[in-house]
């Protein structure tokens, strides 16, 4: 690819990404305001205070006006955008604090939960695909490609509440709540690295299938000597990896924002509870600040899935897939 | 008392049981309640000798990184609060004060001047002063926070002057009578914060650690949305004048545990992973009750009893026969035998626990007969699916509450049966906090899940105010009347207006109060039944 090709190619990806970017946020935006009742109204009193929750006496436009909520729909719409524009995801509307800190406070939290549970579910998946795929029994290799789909097919919140039960409270091996230091990291981890690896090696244990029965694997490969295993490992799993690495891409998205459930389950700070509880309290600005760094989280995911293809694929490297996509 | 099995992994079998033990739970239920009512004491165990030292773990339902005293206006949040700032004056059981930072304290005739005199040589565990000043200025930044503090702020009142006449001389002078005020000054949402404090902008008090009080406990450390620790203050001495311990606390530490599910708290309480807990799954409390390693209070929580708050204004409930009837059919022993083992029938419109009940049981019955007379009477005839009708209009109402309430919605569902035999449609689903509230505001519901804790006559006003000249009138005589005695006539009287008219429709006295291994130990509760947790202990382990 030529230089002015490459800056075509990137400033195309850029352009792209601020439009999903805007795109996400424009849409909460305005989703979000269909809402009913707003985020003064979910902060004041709740149903179990203690005394009394009066709201009909509350003069609450004070407050509207306070977090900027009485403005009109278009106002705050640009306001949030011109912020947006400058790095200011603005203040909680229930809270009051900045968004970027109580982002700032969450993210750490979920992005070691996801990224301990990417590192184990990929090898995992791996070692399952070909458990799945290698033995010459039938029988063996049926019940390796129904653990995945078995436990793909569980709850989540059903597996956290089991490992909880079993590892925390009747063993207590770690603990069923928190996330202060690396014993209560275990738990979490588990259930979702083993629901990745499950999702990988569903996907692997199709597409290495189809390999196996290709020319190559079924014919050429073992008529040069070279045993089922070593065919499986040395030629078959790369070719097989396309599928997953587009499972990959998703999976850390779902991971992103789908931490929620395992957050909820297993009591823990995170991006997915934050979420969770700032759409239960109309808390329209943390709800975009999360959405934001969603989208701009999953548009640097795509690419680096882009990017992972061109690694595995040397034809990729010498007719850039990028560029079509882009003519197209 | 039959023990109830747990099975090998501790887990809780699904409660099986008869009728008749039923009956005998439910039976025990109520006399434990009606001693309840006098008794005043605290919690059982105080026999044994305290042990120091220590760390007592709790869980309570819906927490999060803040605990601002004033804005943590939920019980079981507001219970590790206590620990952490004093009050003005202490509520005792039986609805009177006693002395804590005030050691004296005068109320003028109409209950519109507070004047209290602070206890000296009292500091904040930033070693600020506890003076007049630092009183007044942590009242004032609520007051400057408007609707931020919208609890705290109702409580406070028409609040029109704070003055210092000396250092340990506060006066409150309020625009309206409000004898709820010392009520209110007892409260851990108007407990005493360090200037340091009052001065922190609203965000900054929601942080968690901002928050200084004088207590027998110190913030030191947030975990964020997942809990904190209270460490022990070594130098306290000044404990609200009916704790058994006046110096420092005999717990080394409190953890503060926000764990999000229920079942999986209460399973933490059984293995010992918690010592105290606050908000119990009906299968969780009926287990708990025969369980012999945990105690599970049976007193319900001062305030009102749960039940239907009619909306007078929607069409049908704005005649009284309609609200009669509705109140008549509903059988509270089918409710009850729903609910869990521990919840008790309704007497009034407080619950038994509250320092001004009466009882009034006689007021709430059941006469379907009657009912569907009343109905008839009022012109709502049957319509083709059941549902009685009215100039073309159906009687069907709509039920709202907030998520908390979910798990009363199996004992809901036996009234939407009731009613539905009488020919009375009851749809029912939770909302969220937001959209509730907005409902309440624009009068958009049937009826509202009424609710309410706070141990005093006032709790009533604030959802039936306005309904009625005469109860309104009750209402402004209970501000107006500093006396406890003629207070509780008068709220015996709005009470019974309230049942007479069927604007409330008690279901029962929902006991969701704490649950704790018998291993803590929790000698004083203040009236709003939060533990003074300046005496309690943990057995060593």
């Amino acid at each position: 690819m030529s230089a002015p090709e490459v800056v075509r190619v990137v400033a195309g990806k850029i352009a792209r990404a601020v439009v999903v970017i805007f795109a996400a946020y424009s849409a909460s935006f305005f989703l979000l305001f269909v809402l009913p009742g707003d985020a003064v109204l979910a902060r004041i009193g709740t149903t179990d205070t203690i005394g009394s929750a009066d709201v009909s006496d509350l003069n609450l436009d004070v407050l509207r006006d306070q977090v900027g909520l009485s403005d009109s729909l278009w106002t705050q719409y640009l306001h949030g955008l011109t912020g947006l524009l400058h790095g200011d995801l603005g203040r909680s509307l229930v809270t009051e604090q900045p968004v970027t800190q109580l982002l700032g406070e969450v993210l750490p939290n979920t992005l070691t939960l996801a990224g301990v549970s990417l590192l184990v579910s990929v090898p995992l998946g791996f070692l399952l695909a070909v458990l799945a795929v290698n033995p010459r029994s039938r029988a063996l290799r049926s019940l390796g490609s129904l653990v995945p789909s078995a436990y793909v097919s569980l709850p989540v919140f059903w597996v956290g509440i089991l490992f909880v039960y079993l590892f925390a409270i009747t063993l207590g091996w770690f603990p069923s709540n928190g996330s202060q230091g690396i014993a209560s990291l275990v738990l979490p981890t588990a259930v979702l690295a083993f629901l990745g690896a499950a999702q990988f090696a569903q996907v692997l244990i199709s597409s290495l299938r189809t390999e196996l029965g290709t020319t190559y694997a079924a014919v050429t490969a073992p008529a040069k000597g070279a045993g089922r295993f070593y065919t499986l490992y040395r030629h078959c799993l790369r070719n097989a990896s396309f599928p997953f690495l587009a499972v990959f891409g998703l999976r850390i998205g779902q991971l992103l924002g789908g931490t929620v459930v395992v957050e909820m389950v297993f009591s823990r700070v995170g991006l997915g509870r934050l979420m969770v509880d700032s759409v239960k309290a109309v808390d329209l600005t943390v709800v975009l600040g999360l959405v934001v760094v969603l989208a701009v989280a999953y548009v640097v995911i795509n690419a680096l899935v882009d990017i992972g293809y061109v690694l595995l694929d040397p034809r990729l490297r010498r007719r850039a897939p990028v560029h079509e996509e882009v003519a197209a | 008392m039959k023990r109830h099995p747990h099975d090998a992994t501790g887990r809780t079998r699904p409660p099986r049981r008869t009728m008749a033990a039923l009956a005998v739970l439910m039976t025990a239920g109520l006399v434990l309640s009606g001693c309840a009512a006098g008794a005043g004491g605290g919690v059982e165990n105080a026999s044994s000798t305290p042990v120091k030292g220590g760390v007592l773990k709790y869980r309570a339902a819906g927490g999060g990184k803040s605990f601002d005293p004033a804005t943590t206006t939920g019980y079981g949040l507001a219970v590790p609060v206590r620990a952490l700032v004093d009050s003005l004056v202490f509520n005792k059981e039986d609805g009177t004060f006693a002395p804590w930072l005030a050691t004296e304290w005068k109320v003028n005739d109409n209950a519109t001047q507070f004047t209290f005199t602070l206890r000296q040589g009292v500091t904040f565990s930033n070693g600020e002063k506890l003076d007049a000043a630092a009183v007044a200025l942590s009242y004032q930044a609520l007051r400057d926070g408007g609707a931020k503090y919208a609890v705290a702020n109702q409580w406070i009142g028409a609040l029109a002057k704070i003055s210092t006449p000396d250092p340990y001389t506060v006066v409150f002078d309020l625009a309206k009578p409000n004898s709820s005020f010392l009520q209110s000054a007892s409260s851990t949402v108007l407990g005493i914060v360090a200037p340091a404090t009052s001065k922190l902008p609203f965000e900054k008090r929601q942080e968690g650690l901002g928050i200084i009080g004088s207590g027998p406990f110190v913030a030191t450390e947030s975990r964020g949305e997942e809990g904190y620790t209270l460490t022990r203050r070594k130098d306290y001495a000044w404990a609200p004048e009916p704790a058994q311990n006046q110096g420092p606390a005999y717990l080394d530490e409190i953890e503060v545990h926000n764990i999000q599910d229920n079942s999986i708290a209460a399973s933490e309480l059984r293995s010992g992973g918690l010592d105290l807990l606050h908000n119990t799954e009906p299968a969780d409390k009926t287990d708990f009750a025969n369980s012999q390693d945990i105690t599970i209070r049976r007193e319900p929580l001062p305030g009102s009893a749960l039940g239907f708050a009619a909306n007078i204004k929607v069409p049908g409930l704005d005649d009284v026969r309609v609200r009669r009837a509705l109140a008549l059919s509903i059988d509270r022993k089918a409710v009850l035998a729903r609910a869990s083992a521990i919840d008790i029938a309704p007497k009034s419109a407080y619950t038994a626990s509250n320092p001004y009940f009466t009882d009034q049981s006689d007021k709430i019955k059941t006469d379907v007969g009657e009912a569907k007379r009343l109905l008839d009477e009022a012109g709502w005839k049957p319509g083709s699916d059941g549902v009685r009708t009215k100039n073309g209009k159906r009687l069907s109402f709509q039920l709202v509450y907030s998520p908390s309430t979910i798990s009363h919605e199996p004992n809901i569902a036996v009234v939407q049966a009731q009613w539905k035999d009488i020919g009375v449609d009851l749809e029912f689903g939770s909302l969220t906090q937001a959209e509730l509230n907005q409902k309440l505001q624009s009068g958009d519901y049937s009826f509202s899940w009424g609710s309410g804790t706070r141990p005093d006559a006032d709790v009533l006003r604030s959802t039936y105010g306005g309904l009625d000249k005469e109860l309104d009138g009750v209402f402004s005589q209970i501000l107006a009347e500093p006396d406890i005695a003629k207070r509780k006539v008068l709220a015996a009287k709005a009470s019974s207006i309230i049942l007479d008219e069927a604007y409330y429709i008690p279901l029962y006295d929902f006991i969701q109060p704490l649950a704790y291994r018998n291993t803590t130990h929790i000698p004083l509760l203040e009236a709003t039944h939060i533990p003074w947790l300046g005496d309690a202990w943990v057995d060593k382990k």
